[in-house]
């Protein structure tokens, strides 16, 4: 399977604290990938370090390679406003931005870019988020009256708006209800037609459910990663069995 | 077995406990004195203007003449001096404001920030008739000698930079009250900016905006509404400024079209006339030029409480 992101010796924390420790992985084109592990393990910092979100924080720290189609996103010559225009990230909590109307905050990726036909990219990215039917009337209102799931589905359209290569995803369903839930999941299997997509989330039946490969992360160590058949059908390793049958965690 | 709650927290269908009752009537007994005290002040400025609303009626806001000597009254030239010096420093000490807002909350360095903040806010404390002394002795002859000469030399085919130029001028008392609103403006804007939260800023980030277009477009407009605020309570200050002002402005009751020149201020004109008011219409005049003050400045802080709660309703939902 050829590889669109090819994490190597990857290291990473806040201050003295060492989060992420020395993670090598490399993950598919065009595929789900999956990570699980519990509270902590620094599965959401292993995505927020593929696109450079993480050194946001104040006192963050990274080490280690992480190969965008070869390319070290890390290297002193990468731009990482141009990495996080290709590696897209739907956050944990819908984040639309208030201030601004439904249509305009799909616009603003395509905006800021210099894209011509806002409008056509506008409509298809809510169409590609399956959202496009419930706001096409209301596109100048605030994203504030749209429901959570609406919401998260908004912030998945602005997302794709900025015609991304990979899309991060990080646990975009621990706001939501089953049936929101159940949307993001298909729009998930929908979008790996034409994205490779990252999955960070807790919960274990929804990795089953969607990703077509699995990580499993344990205080900052990768732990084991395979197919998501293999990782819960056939764990190598004890601690994964232990925490997929649920003894911990 | 009651359980206590943390935090003086009761339980629904509970019986109001006597520390609570306490609150609510200390509460009340304090919002109550507040407006009887500015209702007492509304009426006394009333009673005390009467003669004058009665003898100029309407005319009194629309008439432009000031010769206490002559017996003619005429708050125009004040009111359109307040108006136009406040907005003018608003002009000029909103964009600094932001600017130092979001350097100090976005961009500084955590040293710099340490030391930076604390002496922006110390600039509110110091007293007005100092920045006004100040005004007279450094800045009125600065603007004179090097902003007024550039302005009428480039722009002085616009009406508002004609000369000939003084140094006691509008323009400098616009500066003067700049100076006096930027730490007000920008430490209210620069919390507000810090409490925009990290998700948005993120939020941006992700899509490939770069720190400039991120603190632009997300995070001002999420801050607006207590930015907003802040500037009305900018407002509400440069119009309500005596001191400083009166030392700069030239207090001369015309209506400028020159902001290189002189004007004056309904503050202003109080402060200065009011002890040399003999007369009972004069005395009247003066204090019906402070209910108009009085008026204006309410009007502008009920403005900016309601556009800010608005925002805030918005910003709320996410």
């Amino acid at each position: 399977m050829e590889s669109k992101i090819e994490v190597v010796g990857l290291n990473a924390g806040f201050g003295s604290t060492h989060v992420l420790k020395n993670i090598s992985l490399s993950i598919p084109r065009n595929r789900v990938t999956a990570i699980i592990g519990p509270s902590g393990c620094g599965k959401s910092t292993f995505v927020r370090c593929l696109n450079r979100i993480h050194e946001l924080v104040p006192g963050a720290w990274v080490r280690g390679k992480v190969l965008l189609d070869g390319k070290n996103i890390y290297d002193s010559d990468a731009d990482p406003v141009e990495v996080r225009r290709r590696v897209g990230m739907v956050f944990q909590k819908p984040n639309p931005f208030p201030a601004m109307s439904i249509f305009d905050n799909v616009a603003y990726g395509p905006r800021i870019h210099g894209v011509k036909d806002v409008h056509r990219v506008v409509e298809e990215s809510l169409k590609k988020a399956a959202l496009w039917e419930e706001v096409k009337h209301r596109l100048s209102h605030s994203p504030v009256s749209l429901s959570g799931g609406q919401q998260q589905r908004l912030c998945i359209a602005r997302a794709l708006a900025v015609k991304p290569e990979v899309i991060l995803f990080d646990e975009p369903c621990s706001a939501l209800d089953p049936v929101a839930t159940a949307k993001i999941e298909e729009l998930v299997l929908e979008l790996k037609e034409n994205y490779t997509i990252v999955i960070v989330t807790h919960n274990m039946q929804q990795a089953a459910r969607i990703a077509d490969y699995t990580a499993f992360f344990l205080m900052g160590e990768l732990v084991e990663f395979g197919e998501t058949a293999e990782i819960f059908e056939n764990p190598r390793d004890k601690r994964t069995e232990d925490y997929i049958t649920g003894r911990f965690g | 077995m009651r359980q206590s709650l943390p935090s003086g927290k009761r339980l629904r269908g509970e019986p109001a406990s006597p520390d609570i009752l306490f609150q609510a009537a200390l509460a009340v007994l304090a919002a109550l004195s507040v407006l009887a005290l500015a209702a007492l002040l509304l009426l006394v400025l009333l009673r005390d203007s009467l003669p004058a609303i009665t003898a100029f009626g309407f005319d009194f806001l629309l008439s432009t003449e000031w010769n206490p000597v002559a017996g003619e009254f005429g708050a125009l030239p004040f009111i359109y001096g307040t108006i136009v010096s406040s907005l003018l420093a608003l002009v000029i000490g909103v964009p600094l404001s932001l600017g130092i807002a979001v350097y100090l909350a976005e961009i500084a360095p955590a040293k710099v920030r340490a030391v930076l903040t604390p002496v922006i806010e110390l600039l509110a404390a110091i007293p007005s008739v100092i920045i006004g002394l100040w005004g007279i002795f450094v800045l009125a002859p600065f603007v004179r000698e090097h902003l007024a000469e550039p302005l009428m030399e480039h722009a002085g085919f616009l009406p508002i930079f004609s000369g000939p130029a003084y140094g006691y001028s509008v323009l400098t008392a616009s500066l003067v009250l700049a100076i006096m609103i930027i730490p007000i403006i920008s430490s209210i804007s620069r919390e507000a900016i810090l409490a925009v939260p990290r998700l948005q800023k993120e939020g941006a980030l992700a899509l490939g905006a770069t720190r400039f277009e991120m603190l632009m477009s997300v995070v001002l407009p999420y801050a607006r509404g207590a930015i907003f605020g802040a500037v009305m309570l900018g407002l509400g200050r440069a119009i309500g400024e005596t001191m400083a002002v009166t030392m700069v402005i030239g207090n001369s009751p015309k209506l400028f079209t020159s902001l290189l020149h002189p004007g004056y201020t309904m503050a202003a004109v109080i402060a200065n006339e009011f002890t040399e008011a003999t007369e009972d219409l004069y005395l009247a005049a003066l204090i019906e030029i402070g209910l108009i003050l009085f008026l204006i400045s309410m009007l502008v802080n009920v403005l900016a409480r309601l556009i800010t709660r608005r925002y805030r309703r918005v910003a709320g939902g996410v």
